[in-house]
Formats: structure tokens, C-alpha cells, sequence
């Protein structure tokens, strides 16, 4: 079951001349623990990889676990993931005290070279994570099915404020139930951005977010924005 | 420039907030805890004083050096990562260094005070972060005595932070150590401020091998929070 309740507001946007630095456009992957952040990386770096030049740093609370699972999975050769510590604070690390995260995304770039999107996936938290506009330029919030039906109706800043919302193994809702419909509603009402509601381990389940992703990068390199946080 | 506004300064330098990286920085705590299992007050406390007493004095002694060697324009950045270098035997903790560094730079270039760090940079292509925070410093007027304050504050609400993170240490008692410490950390300011002027091999470097060991260690630990 893939249905995208996508509001997309970039169908009016101008597109001023192209980027002159050519940064690439760096995206946050945020939300609870469990909730799918690292599998959405794997399935995205797997649906991109052969279009996209893309590296991954990851923000595991335990260091480099995510980064393993990336690495095992070959969803991206090795040198294009990186995994940064977070002394026990991941939301520090993503939203109040950047620098590390930072420094990770602008190596892996200048070593890479060619990045046209850079993925930065934070450990699990809690629903008032936030990604600074200081470290990415867009950011995706992941909810499940399982963590609770009643997840979308809390909000919080990653709900409300997060440019793509997926609320992630819609698989498990039958099993868990979970009311997906009134999860779909209840993150619509709390937020003017897209809402994607799949299941992105299963065939097919990643292509709404990928797709999303594509349009965003496509955005991002004909804009011209080089600036943090937005047009 | 206005009498609170030096004071204004100093506490802005000091703010846990300045995004330098320093929240994932444990200080050598995190290995400590693995290979003696430093968890409570007492040993914290203690944990603090060996790193105030050893690293802390000299990075103190170091950061010192360098503003007073500023006094008359810019000093000799070649020399001054050279002697850092040598006062720092483990080569993780000069990686660390050198990342903090970093971290220093690009919070100085944001926030608009790129000049103060370029004559540095132009010289040394990673600087240590006693260097990049004396060069700041120095860039905002501020004297030794405040400098050598700064960085002694950061090196305590670093560690007690990461105890109250890692082992669950009560905050209070975690403040209570750091408070407790404040006058060796003046006694450490003091005589760095009293020595910086001197020639480098007059400039003490204190050895905390534990520490210099710990260091090199921190990588190998299995599911570290922490990067150092």
C-alpha cells in the first residue's frame, strides 16, 4: 500500500539562474528511534546511486552502528559513508551544536568531489528533534505505524515543520492497529508541507520518497540557493 | 569598549551553547569509565583535577604563550604549532586538537570573524584549537588572564557534562565539582600568565600519560558516544 498525499508547493516556484558554488543539497533524515531512518537511507541510496552522486553521514547514538549496517548492506561504497559521535545527545548534535556534523558532511564532500546529495541520517529521538537550517537545506521526518497511531496527532517541530513527512511501515498497521488514515490526517492538519504514508522496505515502497527526493535535488541545482536553510 | 562589555565577551566565549563541537567531547571520561571505571563524584573529581593539573595547565601555559605574543602583531604561527605539537605526545589527542580546531575556525568564519584566525591559517593549514582560540581571543581584546579562564571553564563543563550524560552523575554534584575546582583553575591561569612571556623552553608542559593513553584507546571502544 504506497498512497502519497503529496501537497506539493514547488509547482509555482521560479528557477533563478543555476548554483554558482555547486554545493550539494544536503538533506536530514530525523525521527524516533525504530522508526526506519536507517532502512529509508539504504532503500534511498539504492533507488539513487546509479542517477545521483550521494554520500551518507550518519549520527547513530552508538557510534558507527548505522554506518555497519549501511556499509553491509553495499547500499553505498564505503568511502562514501561517514559516522560522527554525538556524546549521548543526538539532537545536540543535528540542531543546537553542529560542528561535528558539519565538519563530516564538508569532508566527505571535498573527498568525494562530484556529491550532488548528501544524506545525514540523526540517531533516534524524540518528537521535538529538529535538524538545524545551519546543517541541512531540506529534511525528512520519519514516523511508523508501530510507535503509535497517535504520534501524528502530538506534532512537534519535526512533524510540523519537516519538508517531507513519511509515516513509515504501513505494512504493520493491521497488525499493530494502527489507524493509518487518521495518521495521514491528523500530520496533514499539522503541517502545510507533503505527507507520504509506505512502506519503504517493501518493493516499490521508497519510489513516492525517492521521486520527492529527485525533484527536490532537481530544485536545488537549477535554483541558484546556496544559502542555508532555504530560498 | 564599554567595562561590561569585556565581561560580555568573556561569558559569550564561555557559553556551553558556541557551537564548537565540544558537546561530543568527553575529554578522555569515556575511556576512563572503560578502562577504571570512572562513575562517581569522587572519582570524576578526581578524574578533573589529573586533567586540569596535566593537559588543562598545559594548553593553559600554551594559550598564554601565544597572546602574549601577540601583543605586537602577529606571532610566529610556524613555531607556535610546533611547540603545541611537542607538548602533546599523543598523537589522538593532537587529532583531537586539530579537530577542535577546525570546529573554532568555522564558528569564528560564521560568525563573521574570519579575519581573526586568517593570518593562522595562512600559515598552518589544520591549527591546534589553542592556537584558533587564542587568536580569537586575542581578536576580541581579551587579556591572557580571561583567555586562559575561557579555556580552563570549557575543559571543566566538558567533563562533568559527559559524567552527567554517561554514568548519570546528579547535576548539582557535577556542578558542585566544578565550582569546587575554580581555585586551582585560577592557580593554573595564574602561573600560565606569569610564564607565557617567557622563551618556549622556559614554558612547562605537564605529562598525564593516563590520559595520553586513554586517548589512544578511545577509538577501539565498541559503541562510543563520544569522540574523545
Amino acid at each position: 500500500m504506497n498512497h502519497s498525499h503529496d501537497h506539493s508547493h514547488h509547482d509555482n516556484h521560479e528557477h533563478p539562474a543555476p548554483r554558482g558554488d555547486g554545493r550539494p543539497l544536503r538533506l536530514g533524515i530525523g525521527g524516533p528511534v525504530g522508526s526506519g531512518k536507517t532502512s529509508l537511507v539504504a532503500e534511498l541510496c539504492t533507488a539513487l546511486r546509479n542517477e545521483l552522486s550521494v554520500a551518507v553521514v550518519t549520527n547513530d547514538i552508538f557510534t558507527s552502528e548505522d554506518a555497519e549496517a549501511l556499509r553491509r548492506e553495499n547500499v553505498l561504497p564505503a568511502e562514501r559513508i561517514a559516522a560522527v559521535e554525538t556524546g549521548c545527545c543526538p539532537h545536540t548534535a543535528i540542531r543546537d551544536d553542529i560542528a561535528a556534523n558539519l565538519d563530516a558532511v564538508e569532508a566527505i564532500e571535498r573527498r568525494i568531489g562530484d556529491v550532488e546529495l548528501t544524506l545525514v541520517e540523526s540517531g533516534g529521538d524524540n518528537l521535538t528533534a529538529l535538524f538545524s537550517q545551519g546543517l541541512v537545506d531540506r529534511q525528512i521526518f520519519v514516523l511508523d505505524t508501530a510507535g503509535g497511531d497517535d504520534v501524528p496527532r502530538k506534532g512537534g517541530p519535526g512533524v510540523a515543520l519537516a519538508d517531507l513527512l513519511v509515516i513509515n511501515k504501513v505494512d504493520l498497521a493491521p497488525h499493530v492497529g494502527a489507524d493509518v488514515e487518521r495518521m495521514i490526517s491528523d500530520a496533514t492538519e499539522r503541517r502545510d508541507g507533503p505527507v507520504v504514508a509506505t512502506s519503504v522496505r517493501s518493493p516499490g515502497g521508497i519510489e513516492p520518497i525517492a521521486n520527492w527526493v529527485r525533484r527536490e535535488v532537481l530544485d536545488w541545482t537549477l535554483s541558484g540557493d546556496s544559502s542555508p536553510g532555504g530560498r | 569598549m564599554l567595562p561590561s562589555q569585556q565581561l560580555l565577551i568573556v561569558l559569550a566565549l564561555a557559553d556551553g551553547r558556541l557551537p564548537v563541537g565540544g558537546h561530543a567531547h568527553s575529554s578522555g571520561l569515556e575511556i576512563s569509565q572503560h578502562l577504571d571505571g570512572t562513575r562517581d563524584a569522587g572519582q570524576v573529581r578526581q578524574f578533573l583535577t589529573g586533567r586540569l593539573t596535566t593537559t588543562g595547565a598545559t594548553e593553559a601555559n600554551l594559550i598564554a604563550a601565544i597572546i602574549l605574543r601577540s601583543a605586537d602583531g602577529e606571532p610566529d604561527w610556524g613555531e607556535i604549532d610546533r611547540e603545541i605539537d611537542a607538548r602533546t605526545p599523543s598523537a589522538a589527542q593532537r587529532a583531537t586538537s586539530r579537530m577542535l580546531g577546525r570546529h573554532w575556525v568555522r564558528a569564528a568564519n560564521r560568525l563573521g570573524m574570519s579575519e581573526a584566525t586568517r593570518s593562522l591559517r595562512d600559515t598552518v593549514e589544520a591549527p591546534h584549537q589553542a592556537a584558533v582560540f587564542a587568536a580569537l581571543a586575542h581578536h576580541l581584546e581579551l587579556d591572557a588572564h580571561s583567555a586562559v579562564s575561557i579555556h580552563l571553564h570549557h575543559l571543566c563543563a566538558m567533563i562533568t557534562s559527559a559524567a552527567t550524560r554517561l554514568s548519570g552523575l546528579d547535576p548539582y554534584v557535577a556542578q558542585r565539582i566544578h565550582l569546587d575546582l575554580l581555585e586551582r583553575c585560577a592557580v593554573i591561569a595564574n602561573r600560565a600568565v606569569a610564564v607565557g612571556g617567557e622563551a618556549w623552553e622556559a614554558i612547562p608542559a605537564v605529562a598525564g600519560p593516563a590520559a595520553e593513553i586513554g586517548a589512544s584507546l578511545h577509538l577501539d571502544i565498541d559503541g562510543r558516544l563520544f569522540q574523545s
